[in-house]
């Protein structure tokens, strides 16, 4: 039988631990121009 | 796509831009999340994983295909959240350990946090944890990182990190357990 702890801790897995982020912010990220240097996607 | 194509198109000026804009696409979500849980803030997360690729942009040429290219962002991505956060630290006259607590205790308040008490229970473990332990910890329970690529990142061998990856879940656990 498991401990409570490994439970719990398999419970949470997947989740990114409670941290979200702003709607469509990865699908709209982009990297911002550096004028100073090299290229930039 | 074959990555010794990708980097070959990344090195060639003609190339170069589209190849850059692929490259940010296959991995921007992976990095975010790796940087997310070093620095713990959205808005400094967005912060690390643009000075990250600036970085891999600028060190493009010098990439010698030693280790596989994400193998290689990823330990640029964890360089720029630690120092960005040492800076950090230092602007508070604080100490790393110190700055991650006060962040993680100011969870509650993040607009972009929205776990519940063991969630937030689980961060206040995790930050407990040395640093290396914590990055481990993170890279394989969250991301499911593979050791032999978790190998190359970190240039540890497998078998220190699946014995510090041990270790750390049994202090959290223990935390989980003990702690109020």
């Amino acid at each position: 039988m498991k401990k409570p702890s490994e439970n719990i801790l398999n419970q949470l897995r997947g989740d990114q631990g409670g941290y979200k982020i702003p709607e469509r912010y990865l699908e709209d990220f982009y990297v911002k121009p550096d004028f100073n240097s090299g290229p930039c996607a | 796509m074959e990555e010794t194509i990708l980097i070959e198109r990344l090195k060639n000026t003609k190339t170069q831009e589209l190849a850059f804009r692929d490259l940010v696409g296959l991995y921007k979500k992976r990095l975010y999340w790796h940087i997310r849980k070093i620095v713990i803030v959205h808005d400094d997360a967005d912060d690390v994983l643009q000075n990250t690729f600036l970085k891999v942009f600028k060190s493009i040429q010098n990439f010698n295909g030693d280790s596989k290219i994400y193998s290689w962002m990823y330990r640029i991505a964890t360089n720029e959240a630690i120092n960005f956060l040492n800076q950090k630290a230092r602007m508070m006259s604080t100490s790393f350990e110190e700055i991650q607590h006060k962040l993680v205790e100011k969870l509650p308040e993040d607009p972009y946090f929205d776990g519940d008490a063991m969630q937030l229970k689980l961060q206040k473990a995790i930050i407990t944890l040395p640093q290396k332990q914590q990055l481990v910890f993170n890279m394989r329970y969250f991301d499911e990182v593979k050791y032999e690529e978790m190998s190359q990142i970190l240039e540890t061998s497998e078998g220190a990190l699946k014995a510090s990856y041990h270790l750390a879940r049994k202090k959290i656990e223990s935390y989980l357990i003990n702690e109020k």
